[in-house]
């Protein structure tokens, strides 16, 4: 199944990734979170029409991403995901905003189409520093670094659970499919009658095995905490980057904010 | 209908995420209070997983030649309940902003909102469980169809108003709504249908996974509390109040320090003030904690009955909120 086994893909590759060993990778995940977290802020409070500003946060992820060995074209293919509601809500603006902005080489460019571009590249950028963050933290330290975060431990342990089971069931679904259009006789996807039987049988083995899994957690000591990878404390180098980028990033901001005014 | 951080304003985002922030919060209480919170935990992250595999798997749709897949929240609070479905649907949209990029990091307040707390805390107490009251394949199917067509139709129109909230689009608001609910509508009855399908096929099969999704809350011990609460109401506004001080309060204090005068009397037009002040002064009817007229010839004095009175008016109200949040109770 195209969707499934993509995904599955997409996991493996981002899990792969996650795993180097970089300057970046070795940055304690709260310092990325923070910096990602001010980045998107900033340039999602930019105006609607200073495409120009938001050209400017992308030296960010061309710097990590460099320095991270994540490639750009892996970056900006993930950032494509995003960009279809965003269309929507871009064309209308060319649309409904027709009055010129400036003269480009003899052709007008309307408001409309400053807004178009202003959202398109502030959609790639936020979505970018996402999936950067991502391909440079493995899911493990994340969690360590929200429990850090004070957020409560119900909902670590959800995500780790989560995370940790995503592909045991995704694969199960993945085996029942196969099954499924092995003896469908040459249909092209699952009919929508028998999706109700489909999508319960895997909805009862997901819930058998998860009674299984307590019971086996409780056999070895489970207790209602789960204990994730806790980071190491801060060091010099996640100081000076998240100094260095946050003064970076709000000293764009500023500069923007006063050159509109 | 993942929002991406670009369709979003930060203070926008901002509010989301405290919103949705305060629902898990609360949620979290919810679910450790029950007994089998223990081994829910582990429960709820594995259907999360569930989840996450069933919006992968495609169906086709009849007539339309297009497939689609499921959303899952109602399926998933309709199995965990409405607490533990929450945060199995925010761990699920965690991953997918984080994984896959499906949904962007400050908008997630929004993307939970819509997809975790409107289906799991107020459209599943409020459609679903009062229809399945009695069990049988009918009421779920009216349940499942009904309420995930009303949490498709508010999830979609809250994304129009966080979207033009923000201003990010010049698409007037009136034209958004019309474009995004009848799609919505149509997505939300084929997501309903197969939603009751499933929920048929899983009561058929193992009727105890549906039955086990709520615990009730112990309301023996607030009866009690409630009438100390009451008694100490009024002794404490009908008899103590006749002790209460008279002179200037904190605020009134420092005014009066710096001003001469203990209220502030307002410079320049006033007329947003004065519309204010005379709709307050037609609805006051014991201004000032007093009598409004001084010919009143009763032995208690205003500030007594004022005290009483208050008190009797708080409490009727908060009496017929509780009942209407106990009839609304999972």
């Amino acid at each position: 199944m195209p969707n499934l086994s993509t995904k599955l893909k997409e996991l493996n590759t981002i899990e792969n990734l996650s795993l180097g060993n970089s300057l970046i990778h070795r940055l304690h995940p709260v310092s990325k979170l923070v910096v990602t977290f001010l980045l998107i802020t900033a340039v999602i409070s930019l105006d609607r029409y200073v495409f120009w500003h938001v050209l400017l946060y992308f030296s960010y992820i061309f710097i990590c991403a460099s320095v991270a060995g994540v490639s750009y074209s892996f970056l900006f293919k993930r950032s494509v995901l995003a960009l279809p509601f965003c269309l929507f809500a871009g064309v209308s603006n060319v649309i409904f905003e027709q009055d010129t902005a400036f003269f480009a080489g003899g052709v007008a460019v309307s408001y409309g189409v400053l807004s178009f571009v202003t959202l398109l590249l502030k959609t790639l950028l936020s979505t970018s520093a996402v999936i950067l963050l991502s391909a440079t933290t493995p899911m493990p330290k994340m969690s360590g670094a929200l429990i850090r975060l004070k957020v409560p431990s119900v909902l670590v342990t959800q995500l780790f659970m989560t995370y940790r089971y995503l592909c045991i069931i995704a694969n199960e679904a993945h085996s029942m499919y196969n099954a499924y259009m092995l003896r469908s006789g040459g249909k092209k996807g699952i009919s929508i009658l028998h999706t109700g039987s489909f999508l319960g049988q895997l909805l009862i083995r997901s819930f058998k095995r998860a009674e299984r899994v307590v019971l086996a957690m409780k056999c070895r000591g489970y207790n209602g905490e789960i204990s994730t990878e806790h980071p190491e404390g801060f060091k010099t180098s996640d100081i000076l980057y998240t100094f260095t980028f946050c003064a970076i990033i709000i000293l764009l901001r500023v500069w923007a904010f006063y050159v509109k005014g | 209908m993942h929002m991406a951080d670009a369709l979003v304003s930060p203070a926008v985002g901002g509010v989301m995420l405290a919103a949705s922030a305060g629902a898990l919060a609360y949620s979290a209480k919810q679910v450790k209070k029950s007994d089998l919170s223990e081994s829910k935990l582990p429960i709820m992250g594995i259907m999360g997983a569930f989840i996450f595999a069933a919006q992968m798997i495609n169906f086709t749709i009849p007539a339309t030649g297009s497939s689609g897949h499921i959303g899952g929240g109602m399926l998933l609070a309709a199995v965990l309940g409405p607490f533990a479905s929450l945060f199995a649907i925010a761990a699920v949209l965690i991953i997918q902003c984080l994984l896959f990029a499906d949904g962007g990091l400050l908008a997630l307040g929004c993307n939970i909102f819509n997809m975790g707390v409107v289906p799991c805390l107020l459209v599943y107490p409020l459609v679903y469980k009062p229809i399945v009251k009695a069990m049988n394949k009918k009421t779920i199917t009216i349940a499942s169809v009904l309420s995930t067509v009303v949490a498709l139709q508010l999830g979609a129109f809250l994304v129009v108003a966080e979207t033009s909230a923000s201003k990010i689009t010049a698409l007037p608001f009136g034209t958004f709504v019309a474009l995004m609910q009848p799609i919505h509508l149509a997505i939300g009855l084929v997501e309903g249908f197969v939603t009751a399908l499933v929920l048929c096929f899983i009561h058929k099969a193992r009727p105890e996974i549906l039955n086990d999704a709520t615990s009730p809350v112990n309301i023996k011990s607030v009866r009690k509390v409630l009438a100390v609460l009451a008694a100490l109401t009024l002794v404490v506004g009908g008899g103590l109040s006749l002790y209460a001080s008279e002179y200037p309060d904190g605020l009134e204090w420092s005014i009066l320090n710096v001003t001469g005068s203990e209220e502030l009397e307002p410079e320049g037009k006033a007329d947003v003030y004065d519309t204010f002040s005379a709709a307050q002064e037609s609805t006051a009817f014991m201004p000032d904690y007093d009598y409004k007229s001084k010919d009143v010839g009763s032995p208690l004095s205003g500030t007594t009955v004022a005290g009483i009175t208050g008190a009797v008016i708080v409490f009727v109200l908060s009496l017929f909120t509780g009942i209407i949040i106990k009839k609304c109770k999972v």
